[in-house]
């Protein structure tokens, strides 16, 4: 339960990228990121505030990504209230990217026309275990090969390469059956 | 009917082995040609093994590009064998005999390169070492690995039965030929003296063979088809893909077969051999595997076109009016629809430019169908990989993957070309003896019984 614990509450910690499009109405913000979750759902609320005023940032369009191998996985999103708030849920049906069972949450502003694009992003540990303690079993995709599977592979691939034998063989008393002698 | 004068029996055969190891400088151009294009496939190879396959415009979305596109058209070309071979064999139909082997050497070279085009395919060829020693039993991959090796064996095996009795005729024939050419043949000929037993005995192994090698051949398509049905991909996703690929393949076969042997024709000047009457009958051929392919194409994008549903709406708008659209319609335009019309008219079938004008339409489309069965639903996944590079949800095939897609396809022509050169292009023994059986009429050759009054090239 101190997992729980550690990811009921995590405060956001760090700006990890900043800005790209730099436009002069545009603010600079901050998001800070809250986490609980429930028996089934991560529950993420984000406070979007101005850098330069520390005053809640309204509409500003959020999106929240989880990162996977090949590329980021979009989760929820949402546009802040008066309050600079917004409150989103994902499934905390997410493994852990690496053996400490930990992913990463990253929070974007992307082509806001309020904010500049930033990206805000928290580590959180799965409640799923790394690798699978057992291999998902599926069928013929599985680890290991049905045995009719197999069975039915070698036979056919078997009967076709005996007959090509037989054949050949066919042919080696073709060569018997020659009256003269091949030099 | 009776037995072929001996004389004109000779003649026969003195003309079919005048090509054997003769110089044509129509060919000796193309033989040039087309070794010089797989001169520079090598060497775009080996800038692809060297600097990997970032040289290549596969990325995450399109892993398959015009390698395994050109896989599936191989594979698929080389099914023609089994149909000459087996299916017309079955099926009673005497004009297959002078076809046989060149239908033959079709699918060998054929079969060849189609092992060849995973490998090109391979960032780490050497590593298909490890498919054998780590191979899973489950994986359609494997399957495809073993049906085309045993296809390529069966294919081999089958292109040397026939020749046995022409290998003997060589052996004593071309007396005059090089000492290690009359070896190889006496070696290869295994004492043919064309005695009972050994006639009982060939026939016997040819008509295993022949049974064997069609369950193989389809096999070997149908497997590749589940290369790409096993996914879950728009497209791809489909119960039709098998039965798609194997007519795909036969119409594809039958096309360029008609092309090859209308070449022959001409440049080994076999027109007493490869007739109108082959033609026409290959023509009535590809025109119902047109229609039945453009029947299964009407069935695989028709249905889930009519559905639309959301998967599978982004693949087929692409297909029907975006960037693929122009060969998308224009292989169910100019590769099934014209063709069939052609093919339909009597005059058109029995005319030998007509004929071949309609195959080189169905073999081109049947090669851009092969581009567009690939690329375009790899392009559309079910999930889409979120921000995924510039240039990554795109296709267009670099230099180094034309080069080789080129050098194959001239690897596969000169193949064929280099066959024919130690053998003769028609299968001499069986010919003549379907002649004495059944007469020309039925086997298709003409004037061949009169021909010590045709000027040849061998006379």
């Amino acid at each position: 339960m101190q997992a729980n614990k550690i990811y009921n509450f995590i405060f956001l910690s760090f700006l990890l990228t900043t800005t790209v499009a730099a436009q002069d109405e545009k603010i600079n913000g901050n998001i800070a990121l809250h986490l609980s979750s429930n028996d089934s759902m991560y529950v993420v609320t984000a406070t979007v505030t101005n850098i330069a005023t520390q005053q809640p940032a309204k509409d500003v369009e959020l999106t929240f990504y989880v990162q996977r191998t090949f590329g980021l996985m979009k989760v929820a999103d949402g546009t802040t209230d008066s309050t600079g708030i917004i409150t989103a849920e994902f499934s905390s049906d997410i493994r852990g990217h690496d053996a400490t069972k930990n992913f990463l949450l990253i929070a974007k502003v992307e082509e806001s026309d309020v904010m500049k694009d930033t990206a805000f992003q928290v580590s959180i540990q799965s409640k799923l275990t790394f690798p699978a303690d057992k291999p998902i079993p599926r069928s013929i995709a599985g680890a290991h090969a049905p045995w009719w599977l197999v069975v039915s592979f070698i036979a056919a691939v078997g009967v076709v390469w005996l007959l090509f034998v037989y054949v050949l063989y066919l042919v080696y008393r073709i060569k018997k059956a020659s009256m003269k002698v091949i030099s | 009917m009776e037995k072929l004068n001996p004389e004109i029996k000779n003649q026969i055969e003195n003309e079919l082995l005048s090509t054997v190891g003769r110089r044509y400088r129509q060919e000796t151009f193309w033989v040039i040609f087309l070794g010089l294009i797989c001169v520079g496939g090598t060497v775009a190879w080996i800038i692809q093994l060297r600097k990997g396959l970032g040289v290549t415009a596969m990325r995450d979305y399109v892993s398959w590009g015009l390698y395994i596109s050109l896989l599936f058209f191989f594979v698929g070309v080389s099914l023609i064998g089994a149909l000459v071979s087996c299916v017309l064999r079955m099926s009673g139909a005497k004009w297959r005999y002078p076809l046989i082997r060149i239908a033959e050497a079709v699918t060998l070279s054929a079969i060849f390169f189609a092992g060849f085009m995973p490998v090109l395919d391979m960032g780490r060829p050497e590593r298909l070492y490890y498919l054998i020693t780590h191979g899973r039993i489950q994986s359609p991959i494997l399957w495809d690995v073993v049906a085309i090796a045993t296809y390529f064996i069966g294919s081999v095996i089958y292109f040397y039965l026939p020749l046995i009795p022409d290998l003997a005729i060589m052996r004593d024939k071309l007396t005059d030929a090089p000492k290690w050419r009359r070896k190889l043949w006496r070696w290869l000929a295994m004492g043919w003296e064309d005695n009972l037993l050994q006639r009982r005995l060939l026939k016997k192994a040819m008509l295993i063979l022949c049974i064997v090698i069609l369950p193989v051949a389809i096999s070997v398509h149908t497997i590749s088809a589940w290369l790409i049905a096993f996914t879950l991909r728009p497209g791809w996703n489909s119960t039709i893909m098998g039965p798609y690929f194997v007519f795909g393949a036969l119409m594809a076969g039958t096309a360029i077969m008609i092309l090859i042997i209308a070449k022959l024709r001409h440049g080994y000047r076999l027109e007493h051999y490869l007739t109108p009457k082959h033609f026409n009958n290959l023509a009535k051929i590809l025109l119902a595997l047109t229609a039945f392919y453009l029947y299964l194409n009407i069935n695989k994008y028709g249905v889930p076109a009519y559905k639309m549903a959301k998967e599978e709406k982004a693949v087929l708008n692409d297909l029907f009016y975006g960037n693929n659209s122009f060969f998308f319609w224009f292989t169910q335009i100019a590769g099934l629809v014209i063709p069939i019309i052609i093919l339909s008219f009597k005059r058109f079938r029995q005319s030998i430019k007509w004929v071949v004008t309609a195959s080189v339409m169905v073999l081109l489309g049947a090669l851009i169908n092969r581009y567009l069965i690939v690329v375009p639903n790899m392009l559309h996944p079910f999930v889409p990989i979120q921000h995924a590079q510039h240039g990554y949800a795109s296709y267009n095939p670099t230099l180094i993957e034309w080069a080789i897609t080129a050098s194959s396809l001239a690897g596969f022509v000169l193949l064929i070309i280099l066959l024919f050169k130690p053998f003769p292009v028609i299968t001499m023994w069986e010919v003549t003896e379907e002649v004495e059986k059944r007469g020309e009429k039925e086997i298709g050759v003409e004037n061949i019984i009169t021909l010590q009054n045709i000027p040849t090239h061998a006379s």
